[in-house]
């Protein structure tokens, strides 16, 4: 497992536009992604126990329903991102949230982005129970 | 690919997407081929008039210079190709080419059904597929191989012509840019640019104004702008500009500036027969003027909007009004699954700076790793 001070400084290393604190067991950061040039600024926020699944929110523009009025399918409850299925070790406490929870992050906004464009999400996934 | 990084590419990237998929297709072209040769072929073996003759037989308009635009709601080009017989115009009659063709054309099985008499054409109708004008047309002198003297139905006099002339000064205006910035773009990235080899910003530009005219002119077109003005002006104003965006941008502004400064109405000559005002309806009917008038001030409206830095979403709802649902969803829906395609593969990875999705191993950036988006869909 990964200790919390080696993600928080492998975060601030690759992201210098993130604030990254930790109190306790918790990991906490802070950012700004833009999935294209041509999107908007979401600002993220990245919350990660020690050990546990990372839970992460837009803080800005929230999650808006398209134009059918739906949500977009990959989400947790309290409108968390769900960026990888645990069940295939796409993410484990020994990885760095650097390398793949912040990256993700920005995939999944672009596919947010054109979700609301053509009301279909391209990019893929999973739902529980398949 | 077009990686997203790049404000001017992205937009160009669904514009061209957008274009490429109005255009006629490869497939279609080589039917029309096919079927002009053989038109050709049954003229030529006219034993009763053309015989004698040589011939050339070639398309021009749209098909000649890559600015085809398929009409809204069908599925029928329309194609233009002239007929150009060699051979001294003052021996002969406007009346009787014009009549021969139709006379000869009359005698083939299959053609005969479907023709349909137009002012300086005739027309054959390939249900579903096109419509091929064929203009007739006799060489003006000998010294120069594009000027033409076609009949004019109505009139009953030859008026002079220069299709292919037209196509040169148009494609050599498109060529006046030297690399797109879509050509740019893939260059960088090592993509072969193949497809972008015959379609200039020119081109594209033209193709989009064209379509945007079709839009807005659908539920009444009394007025609408012809093809040829559109195309025309285009080329005049064109100014070498690398992208498509700023080719219409530039266009539309030149529009703008000179139907609201100019003292008298905008005047459009034919670039190679200076006598010819493609315009000149303008004066007898101004409500043509008014129409075209109000269409580009709109068109430049909306072009404004899209500079602003909306973010897709609005961006998507203007492109969308301008061109059609279907062929903005398509073009997004194609950049989006390249993009896809490239994830599987890991090629693509994320900009530390900003976030954008860039090439995989590109400056400052974490590529991104195999992921499944997971979750319940909520309703």
């Amino acid at each position: 497992m990964k200790p919390l001070s080696q993600q928080a400084q492998a975060i601030r290393i690759k992201w210098p536009g993130f604030t990254v604190n930790i109190s306790g067991n918790t990991l906490k950061a802070i950012g700004n992604l833009q999935p294209t040039a041509r999107s908007l600024v979401y600002k993220v926020h990245v919350l990660y126990e020690l050990g546990k699944k990372p839970d992460i929110t837009l803080l800005a523009p929230k999650i808006e329903r398209n134009f059918k009025g739906e949500m977009p399918e990959h989400l947790y409850s309290e409108e968390r991102l769900c960026l990888y299925r645990p069940i295939y070790g796409e993410f484990k406490p020994c990885d760095l949230i650097s390398e793949s929870i912040i990256p993700w992050t920005s995939l999944w906004l672009y596919h947010y982005e054109v979700w609301h464009i053509l009301g279909d999400w391209l990019g893929g996934g999973e739902h529980p129970g398949t | 690919m077009i990686y997203l990084n790049n404000r001017g590419a992205q937009i160009d990237d669904i514009l061209d997407r957008m274009a490429e998929s109005l255009q006629l297709g490869d497939s279609r072209y080589d039917r029309m081929k096919q079927h002009y040769e053989a038109i050709k072929s049954w003229i030529e073996k006219d034993e009763i008039f053309f015989k004698p003759f040589a011939y050339e037989l070639y398309p021009h308009g749209s098909v000649r210079i890559l600015t085809t635009v398929k009409p809204i709601g069908s599925d029928e080009f329309d194609l233009d190709i002239a007929l150009h017989i060699k051979t001294n115009h003052t021996a002969h009659t406007p009346q009787r080419i014009y009549q021969e063709l139709k006379r000869r054309l009359s005698e083939h099985e299959t053609y005969k059904g479907m023709m349909e008499l137009k002012k300086r054409c005739i027309r054959l109708n390939y249900s579903g597929d096109f419509h091929m004008d064929i203009l007739p047309g006799i060489q003006e002198f000998d010294w120069d191989d594009n000027r033409l003297c076609v009949p004019d139905h109505e009139l009953g006099r030859w008026v002079s012509s220069n299709p292919r002339g037209y196509a040169e000064w148009f494609i050599d205006k498109a060529n006046s840019v030297k690399v797109s910035l879509l050509e740019k773009a893939l260059r960088a990235e090592n993509i072969p640019a193949d497809n972008f080899r015959y379609k200039k910003p020119l081109q594209r530009g033209v193709q989009l104004i064209k379509r945007y005219r079709d839009i807005y002119f659908q539920d009444d077109d009394t007025y609408k702008t012809s093809s040829i003005i559109l195309t025309t002006i285009a080329g005049l104003y064109y100014n070498g500009e690398e992208s498509i965006f700023d080719t219409v941008e530039n266009i539309v502004n030149q529009i703008r500036q000179n139907v609201n400064y100019l003292p008298s109405r905008l005047k459009i000559l034919n670039p190679v027969n200076q006598q010819e005002d493609f315009t000149d309806k303008w004066d007898t009917e101004p409500k043509y003027y008014d129409a075209f008038k109000s269409f580009v001030i709109h068109l430049y409206g909306e072009w404004q909007e899209l500079k602003k830095q909306h973010g897709v979403l609005t961006e998507s709802r203007i492109l969308k009004g301008l061109f059609g649902d279907d062929l903005f969803v398509n073009a997004q829906r194609e950049q989006t699954t390249l993009l896809e395609s490239y994830r599987k593969t890991q090629d693509i990875g994320i900009s530390r700076n900003s976030g954008n999705i860039v090439k995989a191993g590109a400056v400052a950036s974490t590529v991104v790793k195999s992921n499944t988006f997971f979750g319940e869909k909520l309703l």
